[in-house]
């Protein structure tokens, strides 16, 4: 057993160039799905952490059952709960610095218990008009004690007074230079808001074991108040698992590429060891041990490849946590945790997936008589190539048939189809380029010898073939990433274009009904813009049947002339007349959210929307495309005011001069109130730079298919040299020069390249309508276009990489043995 | 004591009707044409050819790494050719010996690793064959070589160390194609002289596939053999 292992080693470690191709595929593979794997806690932790500590590890947030945006907290019965705080919560911006957005905290002095302040301040100086801030915000803005700030809330600008300093802790473990807490007395807001007694923000920490237990005694006991989870994980979660399936897609190309180069590396290490297979099995071995010999070899290259897999994707989940922490730039990283399970996940499936792609040269490897393997004899094969093309075409035809006549049932099982796709491609292209070559290369030899004869050994090297299946599934990805991101701008520019206003108001941190009014009227009375084009909208996230939602609010009348994104005709009428009479609550559904949620026309729906639960009853079905990705609730704008006291929202509208300058003069109006104002361009172009973020990872999933694909082309180059060793030595015996041999090499490395590139080419109309059917099944529905034009930098720079990659292979045949080489057989 | 050692006077290779037909694409090449010969226990035989007469190829079914296509060979009274697959295995772990022109050593492993290599892959502990592999390395002469990779030795030590290796399991009969063929004449009659001592001392049958005139005369036995068909 020790010699074995010992062989095992040395034979492993004799080819250092193999080992860390092998390694780089296995490890980069791994690190990838070890990534992906950890990227959904990863994220979800670095969201919820700062979010927990805002909330002081509260669970639950108790409101009134009556709709009262103020309500007494006394009657509160403390079943299912340990403790409440009450307070009153309040947005304003400051005035007196840079128009900074602040959340005020109406607090007892007793609430401040848990926070620690750097000097100490007595009860008596929290009273009247003090204000308790962080030392962040201390030191961010050079604040003392003593110093005043103006801001601006509840329509009016109000004077308040640093009081006390304390940790970045609690509601100020999110502060920021943009955006902070500051906690003051709760007396001084309540006579301000003249709600003396009365609290809008009420928070308990759960008393049971879970909070669904916790939250179901709370509400048996409190019939006059509602407890809602303050913060749940799912939603976040839901959020990031479109961008993680989106990876684990491109993973599956990136282990598609690191499978053919292991197999192709298996296949070099059983081709330069037949000899000593031969040896082993005439002393007596059985074909079990040497398949077992490789096999364990194979083992221990996903060892190392997963241990140090398992090192890079530590590293880059650590990266990314970096990178993914909200107040990195304050040098607040929360802990970098990931869950054990991960590390056995990604250890198994390196030694699994190392072993797989193995199997099949392993399984071959003694296959053929003993003689014929020491020998080096090849038994004549019964050729498979016509059933690869017949499983192929079926592949293919299967899943365009599926694709083009049954879209649904594409969508449901849109990555098995792709797949299917994927592989019908990898199938049928041997025989055709069998065929084409056998039809061109007679015609083509009296004129272009040498590329003939490269052609031709294109066509008959297993090897070199094994370089276009790389080629072309590195090739796919591109495509892949290439289309998505290119129709994600273009669906994204179409939306944009498709709405009708000059500037765009979003982010106002006022959720009083007095001050929108007064923006609104502020805006009306402006000349310079068209008083009939203002239009508000509002987005609110809430929950429906326990699932994240969105409501949007749209004034009825005006959002079909706002926009032709989305089609709302219905016949002869529109959808949206029945959200016209608001008393009604008549609310237009997405169809995805109908379909997820089995609703229907006239089905009755409970919209929990800042924690106001109301029931509506669904009048409309409508494909909203992307107008948002998550279960959808179009319904009157009125309906969020009055029956949900969601007051703000954004304001679009057109404008008789050029936008540009009224965006600068408008965005000092509304600074005062956290607001910010964009060109419709300027909306449009933020909007792809956040689409981007997705594309990018995507892309560098697509590189890592490249660059992962040009060292597998390099393998399979020098298994088909190595295979054609004695061949050269015969061209060169018969008056082959150097120059000679390297044109052929060179040749029939862009030949795969080009002929993989016509593959994918002509398969990129396909792929993209897969692309897009995998995307619907994302939840992500869009169309998705193949461009050749922006395929086209992708496709010269994919023959650079590949033919830069056949420079090794002339430097490692420069000094051919002819005499070596003949003798050897 | 030779595995599976019979009484004296039974053959210790009997083969009958032997053929053997490779067949590519559409052209049928037949190798073989129906041998008929024994080879007693102890016996040195030679067998001797022009290029494709079918030498090496009767050797490798000899040596169960190839499959007749018609006939049978039988050692030590069994068929070998209707053997399972770990059966043959086994066969050629334990009771035959092979030597190739080529050597055939694994690179990776020393010298002792590579005569030990058929104990190895029986699984047996290698401290039972201590002193076997002292004393093979004792006549082979490379005692001081032991440690040695193959490719630090020259042919004519690499050769040794395979008879060494095809002897380890002190098998019955020992099979030899063309053991001289890629040496100089010093090492080819050194290796010849040790090939027939351990014919003397262990009364090793031995089968040589051999070219030269010189060494075929060093058996008891040579057999012709013209387009598959044994000649006087």
């Amino acid at each position: 057993m020790r010699i074995f292992c010992k062989y095992i080693m040395r034979t492993m470690l004799e080819k250092k160039a193999r080992l860390v191709l092998l390694l780089f595929a296995i490890t980069l593979s791994t690190a990838l799905f070890f990534a992906s794997l950890g990227l959904t806690d990863l994220i979800v932790e670095s969201v919820s952490r700062p979010i927990v500590e805002k909330t002081e590890e509260h669970h639950i947030r108790i409101v009134s059952e009556t709709g009262d945006s103020f309500f007494s907290a006394d009657d509160i019965v403390t079943a299912g709960i340990k403790s409440h705080t009450s307070s009153i919560v309040l947005p304003g911006v400051i005035q007196n610095l840079d128009h900074e957005i602040v959340t005020l905290h109406g607090r007892t002095w007793d609430s401040l218990s848990p926070y620690t302040f750097v000097d100490a301040p007595s009860e008596d100086s929290f009273s009247g008009s003090s204000a308790v801030i962080s030392v962040r915000v201390a030191e961010l803005f050079s604040l003392e004690r003593g110093d005043a700030l103006e801001v601006l809330f509840a329509g009016e600008t109000h004077t308040l007074h640093v009081s006390g300093i304390v940790g970045n802790q609690g509601v100020f473990y999110g502060d920021t230079n943009r955006s902070f807490d500051v906690i003051v007395p709760y007396g001084y807001l309540a006579e301000t808001l003249e709600v003396e007694g009365l609290y809008n923000h009420v928070t308990a920490v759960m008393g049971e074991d879970s909070l669904d237990a916790s939250l179901v005694l709370f509400n048996e006991m409190n019939p006059d108040f509602r407890g809602i989870p303050l913060y749940n994980e799912d939603f976040v979660a839901s959020m990031v698992n479109q961008q993680v399936n989106a990876l684990y897609f491109m993973l599956v190309f990136i282990i598609l590429v690191s499978g053919v180069i292991i197999h192709g590396a298996f296949k070099l290490i059983v081709t330069e060891r037949r000899r000593v297979i031969g040896t082993f099995l005439s002393q007596g071995a059985t074909k079990g041990t040497i398949r077992g010999i490789l096999l364990a070899e194979g083992f221990v290259y996903g060892l190392v490849g997963g241990a140090f897999g398992i090192l890079l994707g530590i590293g880059m989940l650590y990266v990314l946590h970096d990178y993914s922490s909200p107040l990195r730039a304050y040098g607040v990283v929360e802990p970098f945790r990931f869950a054990g399970a991960l590390v056995v996940y990604a250890g198994l499936f390196a030694i699994g997936f190392a072993m797989v792609s193995a199997l099949s040269p392993v399984i071959r490897s003694v296959r053929r008589e003993v003689k014929n393997i020491i020998l080096d004899i090849r038994e004549p094969q019964r050729k498979k190539g016509a059933l690869l093309f017949v499983l192929g075409t079926l592949l293919l035809c299967g899943s365009a048939l599926l694709s083009y006549v049954s879209p649904p049932t594409a969508i449901d099982y849109a990555p098995f189809v792709m797949l299917s796709a994927i592989i019908g491609v990898l199938m049928v292209y041997p025989r055709v380029l069998d065929f084409l070559i056998s039809l061109f290369f007679r015609r083509i030899l009296p004129v272009f010898r040498l590329t003939a004869l490269s052609i031709q050994n294109v066509r008959t090297s297993a090897a070199l073939r094994g370089n276009i299946t790389v080629i072309v599934i590195a090739a796919i990805s591109v495509v892949t990433v290439v289309s998505l991101s290119s129709s994600m701008v273009r669906i994204v520019t179409d939306a944009f274009d498709s709405m009708r206003f000059d500037i765009y108001v979003h982010n106002i941190q006022t959720n009083d009904p007095g001050s929108r009014r007064t923006i609104m009227d502020t805006l009306r009375e402006d000349e310079r813009i068209v008083g009939e084009s203002l239009m508000e909208t509002t987005s609110v996230e809430g929950n429906v049947a326990g699932e994240f939602a969105i409501a949007e609010g749209i004034e009825p009348g005006r959002f079909d002339d706002f926009t032709d994104y989305i089609d709302f005709t219905h016949g002869d009428g529109n959808l949206l007349d029945a959200l016209e009479n608001a008393e009604e609550r008549n609310t237009v559904i997405a169809t995805t959210t109908a379909a997820r949620l089995g609703l229907d026309v006239g089905s009755a729906v409970d919209l929990d929307f800042n924690g106001i639960v109301q029931t509506y009853t669904v009048t409309g079905i409508v494909d909203v495309r992307l107008w948002n990705t998550r279960d959808m609730f179009f319904v009157n704008l009125a309906n969020l005011r009055e029956d949900h006291h969601i007051d703000h929202g954004r304001i679009y509208f057109d404008t008789h001069e050029n936008p540009e300058t009224l965006v600068d003069e408008l965005q000092d109006y509304f600074r005062n109130f956290g607001g910010i104002v964009q060109t419709r361009d300027e909306a449009r172009d933020i909007n792809i730079e956040n689409n981007r973020q997705l594309s990018r990872m995507l892309s560098a999933f697509s590189l890592f298919a490249i660059v992962i694909g040009s060292f597998g082309a390099l393998n399979n180059m020098f298994i088909s040299c190595l295979q054609r060793k004695r061949d050269f030595a015969v061209l060169e015996s018969l008056g082959t020069h150097q120059g000679q041999r390297n044109r052929i090499l060179l040749t029939e490395s862009l030949f795969c390249v080009v002929f993989a590139l016509v593959v994918v080419v002509l398969y990129g109309n396909f792929h993209a309508r897969l692309i897009g059917q995998v995307a619907s099944f994302l939840l992500l529905p869009m169309d998705i276009t193949f461009s050749l034009v922006e395929i086209f930098p992708f496709l010269l720079a994919s023959i650079a990489i590949y033919t830069l990659a056949t420079l090794p292979l002339l430097v490692k045949t420069r000094n051919l043995n002819v005499i070596e080489e003949m003798k050897i057989e | 004591m030779k595995n599976d050692m019979k009484k004296a006077s039974d053959p210790c290779i009997k083969v009958e009707g032997l053929k053997k037909t490779f067949v590519n694409g559409t052209v049928t090449v037949e190798v073989l044409k129906g041998l008929d010969f024994t080879i007693a226990p102890g016996e040195f035989v030679s067998i001797m050819g022009p290029s494709g007469s079918g030498k090496s190829t009767l050797l490798y079914l000899l040596g169960a790494l190839d499959t007749p296509t018609a006939g049978t060979v039988q050692m030590n009274g069994r068929n070998l050719h209707s053997m399972r697959g770990r059966e043959k295995s086994r066969l050629r772990r334990t009771e035959l010996g092979f030597v190739f022109q080529f050597y055939n050593l694994v690179p990776n492993l020393t010298v002792e690793e590579n005569i030990l290599l058929p104990i190895i892959l029986d699984g047996k502990p290698l401290k039972m064959y201590k002193e076997r592999l002292d004393e093979l390395l004792r006549i082979i002469d490379m005692e001081d070589h032991r440690k040695h990779t193959p490719r630090k030795l020259s042919g004519g030590q690499q050769q040794r160390v395979a008879v060494a290796r095809a002897l380890i399991f002190d098998p019955g009969v020992l099979l030899l194609d063309e053991p001289t063929g890629n040496l100089d004449s010093k090492n080819s009659e050194s290796l010849m002289r040790l090939v027939a001592d351990i014919n003397k001392t262990f009364g090793t049958t031995i089968v040589q596939v051999t070219h030269s005139d010189t060494f075929s005369t060093w058996g008891d036995r040579i057999l012709h053999l013209e387009d598959g068909m044994f000649s006087d």
